[in-house]
């Protein structure tokens, strides 16, 4: 199972895994703890990687997802297995290291996190702390503090494709989850699927429209604990009213400023 | 006999200078009218046009009579236009199916009891009007069955905004037809009266989500004929009638009106097929006889779909009562011919219209008769008959690929090379045959007009019956009641 892809950083792979799982699973696993053994060993790697491999699913009587990279560096992803468990497995790989590549080795525990579908960038502070760690016998334990709210979700609504794309590029590189629906109907599903902290909606979509789209949002979240933005031509007053009276949190028109978009988008989440 | 014969030769041959000459005027001020829309439409933005407060709201009409297959498609789609506030109409005009009740069903709606009608127009009293205030645009209006024009009468007498637009239930407006009709609307406040849209034919596209996805040819070789005959009308014709402001028509599947230049007409006349050509020559006499300025525009980028009728039985039938609307309005309103007072209107587009229009089949059975009696005398040539046919037929070929190419220069709706060659051969198809069906049809409205003189009561519900509408299940079972 294990993959080698160069290019690719560590978090990055381990990243995409995670989330490979998470939607590939469904609702009830999606809470599920994670335990991640990380290893690093210069010396005939492939052969340990294996061992270590074959000893985990001996321990754990079921196959286990690894990934690797640059042949030197290896993330053992265990879903379903608690904290705890973890730590006690990493003990017992590290008596096979020692047996096998005496003090040619780093080893690391950490876990997903609750959220880790949503927190690209805890991956990332893993293997930073990972590579900077000196070859020694000892577990060093990871631990993020994972801040309420750390990669928030916006659902974008909008029937422009190129806007669209546009908007979805920069909310991710401001580290926001980006969902994107094109309609109306589609947007209203995945707000009932995925409850994205922010709604960016145009006014004017296609399958239903964007007044309508309003009320059945605010039907469905009546605490208005997602932030609805509404993002529209539509430089009416009345319609301005309308909105606000559906329980709107912010209300932009265009032509607009992106970075006016985004302040008033980070604004909303503190 | 052969002075008489000879003496109608020369007639006719006149007859065929003025027309093709008024055909070819008409259709070089058609260039000149998509020129300047072409660069018009360059810097207007509509996206954000349809945002702005200088946009006036419009309220839809969508009479519905028996549509309860396709008016829940219809009205979601018409909710979803490119503009800032507008507010969808329908009028169930006592349907004898479920349209009412699938109207409700789909929308929840309840009946709204604070609801005041002011009966600026006359109209069958409404029973009931029904809203939702999770759908805020949409009122659905109640009553008993009067019409077409009773319909639209009633919903202009609930509508609340200051631009009424009337659509048949079984089209589709393209997302933007609204903004940029009241684009041209903006252009011109004070005078506009009326703007009439661009009605394209459906059949053969492929529809999702209410929305003209894939813009393809007919296959069916009816609506095919229809789909050219219409370019040929709204593109080669419309466009240059309305930029010398004798347009005399706004097609009733699609079309804008300044709320209280209607009213002050007295809305639609009731009772008779042709109410959309009526209600225009109604707003041209009464603008010019109170000496108001006022423009009757026609905006081709405002496009609406519609399904055409795709058997023999129902097109003949929907031109039949168009020739017997035709003959009517033309009738009512024989006192505005030729009398200078209305200007354009009264001096070329009524002429126009009675001769070449109204009139055009007794001159084309009349020649066909001459032809006959020329044979017969021995008084032709082959040869010269020959080149007779074909100018005419040239003349005609022209006028036809002069619109294509409008199209493609403009629009460019079909981009597929097979339908470029598709259509022009068809343009010159429509030659052997359909032409000679429109006479025919038209003199047979004009039969019916004349038996049934004094039935107009009974006809008014016959004539909405025969709406050519909606899907081919709504075909199917209206094609029982033209028999």
């Amino acid at each position: 199972m294990s993959k080698r892809l160069e290019a690719k950083r560590l978090n990055e792979v381990m990243y995409e895994k995670v989330v490979e799982r998470f939607w590939r699973s469904d609702e009830s696993a999606r809470g599920e703890p994670c335990g991640i053994l990380l290893v690093r060993c210069p010396q005939s790697f492939e052969e340990t990687t294996r061992e270590i491999r074959t000893r985990l699913e001996a321990e754990l009587e079921r196959s286990v997802e690894a990934v690797t990279v640059a042949n030197r560096e290896a993330a053992f992803l265990l879903f379903g297995v608690a904290w705890s468990r973890t730590h006690y497995l990493a003990l017992r790989v590290k008596q096979e290291l020692m047996r096998l590549v005496p003090g040619e080795f780093a080893i690391m525990i950490a876990d997903a996190g609750e959220h880790a579908e949503r927190n690209p960038r805890a991956f990332e502070k893993m293997a930073d702390l990972f590579a900077q760690l000196p070859e020694a016998p000892e577990i060093v334990i990871f631990q993020e503090h994972v801040q309420p709210g750390g990669t928030q979700s916006v659902l974008l609504v909008d029937g422009d494709e190129e806007m669209r794309r546009y908007l979805e590029l920069r909310f991710r590189l401001k580290g926001y989850r980006v969902l994107a629906a094109e309609n109306g109907p589609q947007g209203l599903d995945l707000f009932r699927k995925m409850k994205p902290d922010v709604v960016v909606t145009d006014l004017n979509l296609t399958g239903m429209d964007g007044f309508h789209l309003l009320t059945r949002l605010h039907r469905e979240d009546p605490n208005a604990s997602s932030k609805i933005v509404v993002f529209t031509d539509n430089r009416v007053e009345e319609s301005i009213n309308k909105c606000f009276e559906l329980g709107v949190a912010d209300y932009i028109t265009r032509p607009f400023s992106p970075v006016e978009l985004e302040e008033r988008i980070e604004k909303l989440l503190q | 006999m052969r002075e008489l014969l000879l003496g109608y030769g020369s007639v006719a041959m006149y007859y065929v200078m003025a027309v093709t000459l008024i055909y070819f005027t008409i259709l070089f001020f058609s260039y000149k009218g998509v020129y300047s829309m072409i660069k018009g439409a360059v810097y207007s933005r509509f996206q954000s046009l349809s945002g702005s407060e200088s946009a006036p709201p419009v309220s839809l009409l969508v009479p519905a009579y028996n549509e309860e297959l396709t008016i829940i498609e219809n009205v979601k789609s018409l909710l979803t236009l490119n503009y800032h506030t507008y507010e969808v109409i329908v009028v169930n005009d006592g349907s004898k199916d479920n349209t009412l009740q699938v109207l409700i069903d789909a929308f929840r709606l309840v009946p709204k009891e604070d609801e005041t009608i002011r009966y600026s127009i006359d109209c069958t009293p409404i029973r009931q009007v029904y809203h939702n205030p999770a759908y805020p645009n949409l009122y659905v209006v109640d009553k008993p069955n009067g019409g077409k024009a009773d319909s639209l009468n009633a919903g202009i007498n609930l509508s609340h905004y200051p631009l009424i637009s009337s659509i048949d239930a079984d089209s589709l407006l393209e997302k933007d037809a609204l903004i940029r009709m009241a684009r041209v609307y903006m252009e011109n406040p004070a005078e506009t009266v009326a703007i009439g849209g661009n009605v394209r034919i459906a059949n053969g596209c492929t529809i999702r989500d209410g929305v003209v996805a894939d813009v393809k040819l007919p296959k069916k070789i009816w609506p095919m004929f229809q789909t050219l005959e219409y370019m040929k009308a709204f593109l080669g014709g419309r466009i240059g009638w309305s930029h010398i402001n004798g347009l005399i028509i706004v097609s009733g599947a699609f079309g804008m009106f300044r709320k209280s230049a209607v009213i002050d007409v007295g809305g639609y006349r009731d009772g008779y097929p042709g109410e959309d050509m009526n209600i225009i020559i109604k707003l041209h006499r009464h603008m010019l006889e109170n000496k108001l300025p006022y423009r009757v525009a026609y905006c081709p980028d405002a496009v609406c779909w519609t399904q055409a009728p795709d058997t023999y039985r129902i097109l003949s039938s929907q031109r039949k009562r168009w020739g017997r609307g035709n003959l009517k309005n033309m009738l009512e309103n024989r006192d505005m011919l030729l009398r200078p007072k209305y200007k354009v209107f009264g001096l070329l587009t009524m002429p126009y219209n009675v001769i070449f229009e109204t009139l055009n089949p007794y001159f084309k059975l009349t020649g066909l008769l001459a032809l006959i009696g020329y044979v017969a005398m021995d008084m032709t040539q082959w040869r010269v008959l020959l080149t007779f046919a074909l100018i005419n037929f040239l003349n005609g070929f022209v006028m036809a690929v002069g619109s294509l190419v409008l199209e493609e220069l403009a629009f460019r709706r079909y981009t597929r090379m097979r339908d470029l060659v598709k259509m022009t051969a068809f343009s010159a198809l429509m030659f052997l045959g359909y032409y000679q069906l429109g006479v025919l049809w038209r003199l047979q409205g004009h039969i019916e007009f004349l038996r049934k003189n004094n039935s107009w009561g009974v006809m008014t519900r016959q004539s909405w019956n025969q709406e050519p509408s909606g899907g081919d299940a709504q075909a199917v079972a209206q094609s029982g009641k033209i028999a």
